[in-house]
């Protein structure tokens, strides 16, 4: 007993630091089994006894999450699969990162490698994880710890949350090109922890039939990094050999290896996910919280990692996209219950000597249950017996005061049947609608009955006979309104089509006056038209009176000068006389020496020819100055000419501008007219568009009206029919009440015949 | 041009000046009678020629209507006659501002006794052209071309001008005659 309390003791502590879910069935059953061997004692109670010390054992578990406010140091524990200062490099960003986001807390960076990491995780040496998945579901059912986010792993530019195994070996081995070629050969795998570069491929072997991979392979060893694992198969120290996807892509990318080196054994291909993998894929890793009751602390880290931008520079370090909401890690404890590994090595290796060590304590509370139940069992079958002997004796009793009863019962039944049976008898007739029947009185409950029943007969006499007058009242009032109904519908109809006949009319006048807009729109336009040319006219006009005026200037211009041109002759003229008078004298003078040198005789012979030659010079200067005056006297006969034609010219030049001037102002009336007309056809077109509106309504209105007559007809028409249904129903009552016979035969005759007829 | 002296000058311009050349026949009087009839006159007959302003003429009354007025000229008193009126055609020189005149010296009488004795007339007319030389035989003695009221008085014709087309004939008249006949 002794140990079996320290064993429970030591089983509490240690589910409460690991597991709370599993220690609760357990807990349940330890009680069950006590309650079992002490009925009296109240279970409940023992829980109640029981759940302090199991909280205190929680409270005490828990560590102590926050001293002071201010930078509360919060350790993160990475996986190391290779170089730890790699690890740090890749990570560091993302602690700083928390560090800002998150104020009040300063997050560090705790690498360790596969074995360190589970010391580290036993001992609570960090309050966070970030770890691959299988060692996450195993710190999950171990230690309490629960993801926050998964991982958004950034390969080739793209995020993916997923991830697999990729069993690799070189490309020019061809003893290896399926699963089932590994059978005894050397074979490499990261850690006999690591999920991706063990677990993985150990479950591809498993669901390809073989449990016990590690005899299937000749030779397993494990190079603790991937890097390790690619080099080994790389340089032949191993024939195969098993890593995470993309391990391979990042170390060709470093330029550690080439592609080509390598072959895929299992290779399979998964939509979407561009790595080489031999594994199905998994969920990537997860950043975990170790079992705390800072809620809020995991809510701000949450929040920053799901806020964490891709293109920030602890996703980039990460070479990741971020991170997402906590993945479903169910395919990783699927993988770790087929390969019994912790946390679920303890079911697959049942032994005899695992279960008995394993599950003393529930043997001994089964024992206990089992005596309980079996004590239990008697004690209440013993009870039971007792209670039956004295129920039969009381039923005994009983039964014998029932004979008693039963006969006496009988004899009164008997009476108050036949007192039924008579006044059933005399009521018959009444079923049959024959109310002049009456009951005979007698004593006793039936004679009560009979009253009642003649009572009612009475009344329902009464009740017939007014049922038939106002029958036949309504009967004939009815076919009085069927009549003016119909007449109504019928009205109603006529009046519909006159309404419809009405609504046409409208609408043909809505459409002429659609027209008349139209016409008056197109009108519009013309005058418009013209408005706009009459005014090009005006326009032009003015330059037209401008040139007339410059022509009428030019023309004074040139009458001046050519007036002066005839001043200029006369001028002219006057000096061709002085020159004409200066020959006539030369003329006579030479003459006059002719005489005198005639005179002189012989002596003035020589005088004579000169004066003879002076005179011909004289008289040549006559005629030249003749000559001159006369082509004088045509020029100044033209001048005049002209100065005339030219006053015509200009009195043209006045009589044109004056027409110019009628003709401009007759088209500015033409304008004004045009504005005018303009004006008057928009607001034709106006009216006509409010008219239209008007008789669009009007058409409208009538519709209605249509609608609402013909409504009427329906509904006057549905009233006929109601009328008539009524009608109808008023027969089938009066036929009813017929069956009543109310004594007097020849009114309910003539009453039948009436109806008869009104239908 | 300008090198030219005036005597150069007037020889380039007029060369028959200069001309020594002797010219035969004797000097008549060319006057325009009317618009269509010149007439010729011995320039023996003429003193002199002048225009002279209607202002110098003294107008005479109860005179034959021919006569102009009375005129003065070198110290001479004499009448002044309009000759185309003389001659019998229409007036003429009628109130004229100036009248174009030549003095005429015509023998008094044909009679022999009084032989010595001139008479001076001044004849307007109403254009005096100039002087023609012309041979006493060129003239026709026909004067059948000349209007028949002066032909009592024609001496003889003459074609005037080389142009055969434009028949301008001139007529001689015999002043003596004419003035005996109608004064």
């Amino acid at each position: 007993m002794q140990n079996y309390q320290n064993y429970l003791s030591q089983r509490f502590s240690l589910s409460c630091q690991t597991k709370k879910t599993n220690s609760t069935w357990k807990l349940a059953l330890v009680l069950l089994g006590l309650g079992s061997i002490f009925p009296t004692f109240d279970a409940p109670a023992i829980a109640e006894a029981v759940q302090p010390q199991v909280l205190s054992q929680l409270a005490q578990a828990t560590p102590p999450a926050k001293a002071s406010k201010e930078d509360v140091v919060v350790k993160v524990g990475v996986l190391s699969k290779e170089d730890p200062t790699r690890t740090i490099a890749q990570w560091q960003p993302t602690m700083d990162y928390l560090s800002q986001t998150i104020p009040g807390y300063k997050f560090e960076i705790v690498t360790a490698g596969f074995v360190e990491m589970r010391e580290v995780a036993k001992n609570n040496g960090v309050d966070f994880f970030i770890v691959n998945p299988g060692m996450y579901v195993e710190f999950e059912a171990d230690y309490g710890v629960n993801r926050i986010a998964t991982l958004k792993n950034l390969r080739l530019g793209k995020p993916y949350t997923e991830f697999g195994g990729l069993i690799i070996t070189k490309a020019d081995n061809n003893q290896i090109n399926q699963l089932e070629d590994l059978k005894g050969k050397t074979f490499m795998a990261v850690s006999p922890t690591s999920l991706g570069g063990w677990y993985m491929t150990e479950g591809v072997l498993y669901e390809s039939g073989i449990e016990n991979s590690e005899k299937f392979l000749g030779d397993l060893s494990f190079g603790k990094t991937h890097d390790n694992v690619i080099k080994a198969v790389a340089n032949g120290e191993v024939e195969a050999g098993t890593i995470r996807t993309d391990a391979l892509e990042r170390a060709v990318q470093r330029g550690d290896v080439k592609l080509e080196e390598f072959k895929v054994v299992n290779p399979i291909e998964t939509p979407g996910f561009p790595f080489l993998h031999s594994t199905p894929l998994y969920p990537e890793w997860p950043f975990a919280a170790a079992k705390t009751d800072n809620l809020e602390l995991k809510e701000e880290i949450a929040k920053a990692l799901l806020n964490m931008p891709a293109d920030s520079a602890a996703a980039k370090a990460a070479k990741s996209d971020g991170w997402t909401v906590p993945l479903n890690y169910r395919p990783v404890h699927d993988l770790f219950i087929d390969l019994d590994v912790a946390p679920y090595d303890e079911i697959g290796q049942v032994t005899i000597e695992n279960l008995i060590k394993d599950y003393l304590w529930l043997w001994i509370a089964l024992g206990s249950v089992v005596v309980a139940l079996t004590a239990y069992a008697i004690y209440s079958q013993r009870q039971s017996i007792i209670q039956e002997r004295k129920n039969q004796k009381s039923l005994n009793d009983l039964n014998k005061s029932l004979e008693l009863n039963a006969a006496e019962q009988q004899k009164q039944r008997e009476d108050l049947e036949n007192a039924v049976v008579g006044l059933m008898e005399a009521l018959e007739p009444a079923s049959d609608g024959d109310l002049t029947v009456r009951a005979q009185l007698s004593e006793g409950d039936v004679g009560i009955i009979a009253d009642l029943f003649n009572a009612i007969i009475e009344n329902l006499k009464d009740i017939a006979i007014q049922v038939k007058d106002s029958a036949g009242q309504v009967s004939s009032s009815l076919s009085q309104n069927e009549g003016s109904v119909r007449e109504i519908a019928e009205k109603a109809i006529s009046e519909a089509e006159q309404i419809q006949a009405a609504l046409s009319s409208v609408e043909q006048m809505s459409s002429s006056i659609q027209e008349v807009a139209e016409n008056a729109e197109k009108t519009a336009v013309i005058s418009n038209d013209a408005f706009v040319s009459a005014k090009e006219g005006n326009t032009v006009m003015d330059r037209t009176v401008d040139s007339i005026q410059g022509l009428r200037t030019t023309i004074g211009d040139t009458s001046k000068k050519i007036k002066r041109l005839g001043e200029s002759a006369q001028q002219i003229s006057q000096v061709v006389a002085l020159i004409d008078q200066i020959a006539l004298k030369t003329n006579l003078l030479a003459i006059n020496a002719s005489v005198e040198a005639a005179r002189a005789g012989e002596l003035g012979q020589g005088f004579t020819a000169v004066a003879e030659q002076v005179g011909a010079l004289a008289e040549q200067s006559a005629n030249a100055t003749q000559e001159i005056a006369q082509l004088i006297t045509g020029i100044q006969q033209e001048t005049q000419e002209v100065v005339a034609a030219m006053e015509t010219g200009t009195s043209q030049v006045v009589d044109s501008t004056r027409l110019v001037e009628a003709t401009k102002v007759s088209l500015g009336t033409v304008l004004t007219k045009s504005q005018e007309i303009d004006l008057l056809m928009k607001s034709i077109s106006a009216a006509t568009i409010s008219q239209a509106e008007t008789s669009q309504a009007v058409t409208e209105v009538m519709m209605l009206n249509s609608q609402t007559s013909q409504e009427r007809s329906l509904s006057s028409s549905q009233v006929a029919q109601a009328i008539q249904s009524t009608t109808k129903i008023l027969g089938q009552l009066q036929d009813s009440v017929a069956q009543f016979k109310v004594s007097e035969i020849e009114e309910i005759e003539e009453e039948t015949m009436m109806f008869e007829a009104s239908t | 041009m300008n090198n030219l002296t005036t005597t150069d000058r007037l020889k380039d311009l007029l060369p028959q000046l200069f001309s020594q050349q002797q010219r035969e026949g004797n000097y008549y009087l060319r006057l325009q009678l009317t618009d269509e009839t010149i007439v010729l006159l011995d320039l023996s007959y003429v003193q002199e020629s002048l225009t002279i302003d209607s202002s110098q003429i003294t107008a005479v009354p109860n005179l034959p209507e021919y006569v102009v007025g009375m005129m003065s000229s070198r110290n001479q008193v004499f009448l002044a006659l309009d000759l185309a009126h003389l001659a019998g055609f229409a007036p003429t020189t009628l109130n004229q501002r100036q009248y174009q005149t030549i003095v005429v010296q015509v023998a008094a009488s044909q009679n022999s006794d009084r032989s010595n004795e001139f008479n001076l007339y001044g004849l307007t007319v109403k254009r005096i052209q100039g002087i023609s030389r012309i041979l006493p035989e060129r003239f026709e003695t026909s004067v059948t071309a000349a209007p028949e009221i002066i032909r009592p008085f024609v001496r003889g014709s003459i074609a005037d001008g080389d142009d055969e087309s434009e028949v301008q004939r001139l007529f001689l008249i015999d002043l003596p005659r004419l003035i005996s006949t109608k004064i």
